[in-house]
């Protein structure tokens, strides 16, 4: 064996740098795991979906197997009980898919807040905090552009937006379909589970955008975070005084909240609780928002400055 | 100038009526080289030109090989320096080993390679046990490392480093400064180093590039910059100063005294006539140094210069 | 030669962390450097020094009085910290007249000084502009104007020169020796070692909230036995010095350098003074240049902290 010594302190680099197609991704995913480091609040914040997705599966499930009846044993045994929910549930098989349906919307526009809250929690502080601690000197010197940047931030937030407001809809359509006999509310309702993710990304596209646009606008991450919900309340408080004010619904256009409910009603082809107002000025509505949002931080990325 | 690495040419940018850099033109070959000058003078403006991150308004440069003229380039060019930032800058939460693996990937490592070498260059900081924490909560010295490590980290041919030795006690700016000489030396990088302590840029830098204005005032080694004086030294005695200043009268050696230090203007090649004159009048000589004009001389007299020919 | 600060057996804990921990020392008029590793309660002693902080234990007295809320010694001190934090919306001009007029002048004596402060930091052309517009050298000097402005007896700096280019650290250090020419004191904080050694022979070294030192630097050096003077001597002919002087006593080592040059180690530096000049004489080995090389400022620094450690 020959003898040698390696006691050079630097070696150079021989391997390759590739010039990656989706330049974002290793942001991504290294914001994505240090955001689920802390497991307290990941726990804390997805319990109340997970409990909701189960009791509302639980639900659905339910409502099909009495239909069919054979009640399901946590139900309690007994015809008697058996009886009284079958007559509570309409017994016929048409109403119950749409029972289904409904539940699922249901669910939707009930956990609107907490999949907002999800996305604000862990959006918050995705532009603020960088900006604060000066990480955006060390990420732009590098082969990243500004959009790149941006992409990446954005789909940190959309994926929680995701896991919060599509997963969980996915999983009650799934034990629906399972649940269903002969597969019906595959074949009779299928559509739901297209509106069930198209509201989902819906909703996702657009409270990102704002919580990014707040984070791009805020000096830390905890005025992000008032910022966001500042936002929401605000305009949905202004939105409901305005319209009960002026006798006119068209005012619900005001919020991104309200207009993102009525476009679920219109996606989930339901009839509307309230009165419907102007469809049209709800997408306008949410579009707008969409569009400001990624202006604002679009304006705001460039004066993010590398050297100073 | 087949090795230099960058290659400046009249390059001007201008923000609306201010000409931030004036038909500017220099090259970088291997080494470290100091970039000196006051405060406004487009050092900033021209390193966010190195790092691709501004077009120029007219003038060539090649840097690494790229262009920063061109869009694609200058993104591009950015796999091949490495920028220690002056201000403070962490990623949020995160450790040193995955900030400087993840920054590792966005230049274009592959997962392994970023992993294996963020630990090879946190080595060579001297960042030991500690890279496993957040970086949060670093020491300033900490920091400094691992702002370095993470410059480092792709084995940029070109380095531009602004203040390394900010808020660093005298231990780390020593350290600090052997790690930079070590890379502009033996390492053979580029290294562009923006000081304000000229003592630092004289110890790790051969060259320097002196900028005012927007302009390249003066430009080459600090041995031509700050030549030795004519046979100029300066002495320190401890004890009877007349019979000194008689023995050197007697010897013919003018000179100029302040208490017990004297500036003495020699003749010959060497100071040994100093010592015969010592002797002679018993006295201890605590010091004889040939005059040599700092750094710091030079670049007063370069910048004032400037300011006369502007007149 | 008055005293300037009488510290006796002060102590200041933040909870369990050491700030600054038994220190006595007895600092005179006129200016001095105090000098440490991070962490070593530098900046707690600045603090206690200017009356920000109260101490756990023992006293200090700065101008012979105890300086936490004593609003007449406020009056007689400037203090420039290491923190940034001018108003932004305040020009230069109106952020010092203002903190002048904290210290007890009217508007107008005020405003007479601050103009003057400015001129003396070169910032009277920026004055008239606010402080949100300020380049980190600019606001350094705005801080440093503040400081000075209402002609304080002691003047106390943290890390006085950062962010400043060369020449504007040349001018206050020059401006630092006119102040200390009109009777002014300094206490001025500083890792960059030259700086200090620029201004004065006098420091004061803390570690670990210990004091390490103090006096001035020639005799700090002098006291520390344990460390032979260390000598460089370039000359054409080193071999042949180095070997004469091998032959003499008192030389604890000799060696030559990579660059060719003498090192030599010697435990006796006035004894080797004395017999130096005969061997110079006799070898004609045509010297250079004869230099103490750990006898500064760094060397001591280095030498303290490290016997310590």
């Amino acid at each position: 064996m020959k003898a040698s010594t390696h006691t050079e302190v630097y070696r150079p680099f021989r391997g390759e740098l590739t010039t990656r197609r989706m330049r974002f991704v290793p942001l991504l995913s290294s914001n994505l795991k240090t955001a689920t480091k802390k497991r307290l609040p990941l726990v804390l914040l997805f319990a109340p979906l997970a409990i909701g997705t189960v009791i509302f599966s639980f639900t659905v499930y339910a409502g099909f197997a009495i239909q069919a009846g054979d009640p399901p044993s946590a139900l309690g045994g007994g015809a008697s009980i058996a009886s009284i929910i079958g007559q509570a549930l309409v017994s016929q098989r048409t109403q119950q898919l749409i029972q289904a349906r409904e539940m699922i919307v249901n669910f939707h526009l009930a956990t609107n807040m907490f999949s907002l809250l999800l996305m604000a929690w862990y959006g918050a502080g995705v532009l603020a905090e960088d900006r604060r601690l000066g990480a955006h000197l060390l990420y732009f010197a590098r082969p990243l552009s500004r959009f790149d940047y941006l992409l990446a931030k954005f789909l940190v937030i959309a994926t929680f937006g995701v896991l919060g407001a599509v997963v969980p809809g996915l999983v009650i359509c799934t034990v629906a379909t399972f649940a269903s006999p002969e597969w019906s509310f595959l074949r009779e309702e299928y559509d739901v589970i297209f509106s069930t993710i198209g509201f989902g990304l819906l909703w996702t596209v657009l409270v990102s955008s704002i919580v990014l646009c707040v984070s791009s606008l805020a000096s830390r991450r905890s005025f992000a975070l008032v910022g966001v919900f500042a936002v929401f309340m605000l305009t949905s408080a202004t939105a409901s005084i305005m319209a009960a004010m002026q006798r006119d619904s068209d005012f619900r256009a005001l919020s991104p909240m309200l207009s993102a409910v009525r476009l679920a009603t219109s996606i989930f082809e339901l009839k509307a609780r309230h009165a419907s107002w102007n469809l049209t000025l709800a997408w306008s509505s949410v579009g707008a928002y969409i569009l400001i949002s990624w202006t604002l931080v679009w304006l705001r990325t460039r004066r993010m400055d590398v050297v100073q | 100038m087949t090795d230099s690495v960058v290659s400046i040419r009249d390059l001007t940018k201008s923000y609306g009526k201010v000409r931030a850099l004036d038909s500017i033109s220099f090259e970088l070959s291997p080494g470290p080289v100091g970039l000196l000058g006051p405060n406004g003078a487009g050092k900033t403006t021209l390193l966010k030109l190195l790092l691709g991150l501004l077009e120029p308004d007219s003038g060539a440069a090649t840097i690494a090989g790229y262009d920063p003229r061109k869009r694609a380039d200058r993104l591009t060019l950015r796999a091949r320096i490495g920028y220690m930032p002056e201000s403070d800058c962490l990623i949020p939460r995160t450790s040193a080993v995955e900030l400087v693996g993840t920054l590792a990937r966005l230049t274009g490592l592959s997962a392994t390679d970023a992993m294996t070498r963020a630990h090879e260059v946190l080595d060579y900081v001297g960042l030991d046990e500690s890279r496993y924490r957040d970086c949060d909560s670093y020491s300033t010295g900490m920091k400094q490392r691992l702002k370095l490590a993470q410059a480092l980290v792709h084995d940029p041919p070109i380095l531009l480093l602004d203040e390394p030795t900010n808020g660093l006690d005298p231990k780390g700016r020593r350290h600090m400064l052997d790690l930079v000489w070590d890379l502009g030396h033996v390492q053979g990088k580029s290294l562009l180093l923006c000081s304000h302590l000229l003592p630092d840029v004289e110890r790790c830098c051969r060259d320097v590039i002196v900028l005012k204005k927007g302009r390249v005032v003066a430009q080459g080694s600090i041995e031509a910059l700050t030549r030795t004086e004519a046979r100029r030294v300066r002495v320190s005695i401890d004890g009877d100063a007349d019979r000194f200043a008689t023995e050197l009268e007697r010897l013919g050696i003018a000179s100029e005294r302040d208490a017990n230090d004297w500036m003495l203007r020699l003749a010959g090649d060497d100071c040994d006539v100093v010592f015969d004159a010592a002797l002679a009048a018993a006295v201890r000589i605590q010091r004889v140094e040939p005059v040599r004009s700092t750094l710091e001389d030079a670049f007063v007299k370069t910048l004032s210069a400037a300011e006369d020919e502007r007149a | 030669m008055s005293t300037l600060v009488e510290a006796r057996n002060l102590g200041r804990f933040y909870g369990d962390v050491v700030g600054v921990s038994d220190v006595t020392v007895s600092i005179p008029t006129g200016v001095v450097g105090l000098l440490g590793p991070n962490g070593a309660g530098k900046s707690t002693f600045l603090k206690l020094l200017v009356g920000e902080l109260r101490p756990s234990r023992g006293s200090i007295q700065v101008l012979g009085h105890e300086p936490f809320g004593n609003r007449d010694l406020y009056e007689r001190l400037g203090f420039c910290p290491q923190q940034d934090a001018l108003y932004a919306e305040m020009t230069g001009f109106e952020f010092v007249a203002f903190l002048t007029r904290l210290a007890g002048y009217s508007r107008s004596d005020a405003e007479v000084r601050a103009v003057r402060a400015l001129e003396r930091v070169s910032l009277s052309d920026a004055a008239h502009q606010k402080t949100r517009g300020y380049s980190k050298g600019m606001r350094q000097r705005v801080k440093i104007a503040q400081a000075i402005a209402h002609e304080p007896e002691l003047i106390v700096l943290d890390e006085p020169m950062t962010g400043l280019d060369p020449i504007a650290r040349r001018d206050v250090v020059r401006l630092f020796t006119e102040l200390a020419g009109e009777g002014a004191s300094i206490v001025l904080s500083s890792h960059v070692l030259h700086e200090v050694e620029a201004l004065t022979k006098d420091i004061v070294l803390l570690h670990r909230g210990r004091l390490l030192a103090q006096g001035a630097v020639h005799e700090v050096r002098a006291l520390l036995s344990s460390h032979p003077r260390k000598i460089e001597i370039k000359a054409r002919e080193s071999r042949r010095l180095a070997r004469a002087l091998l032959a003499v006593e008192g030389v604890s080592s000799v060696k030559l350098s990579r660059d060719g040059h003498v090192l030599l180690e010697t435990s006796d530096i006035a004894r080797f003074e004395r017999d130096f000049a005969a061997i110079a004489v006799a070898e004609r080995a045509g010297i250079e240049s004869y230099e103490a090389i750990d006898a500064g400022l760094e060397a001591v620094f280095d030498y303290l902290v490290e016997a310590s450690a």
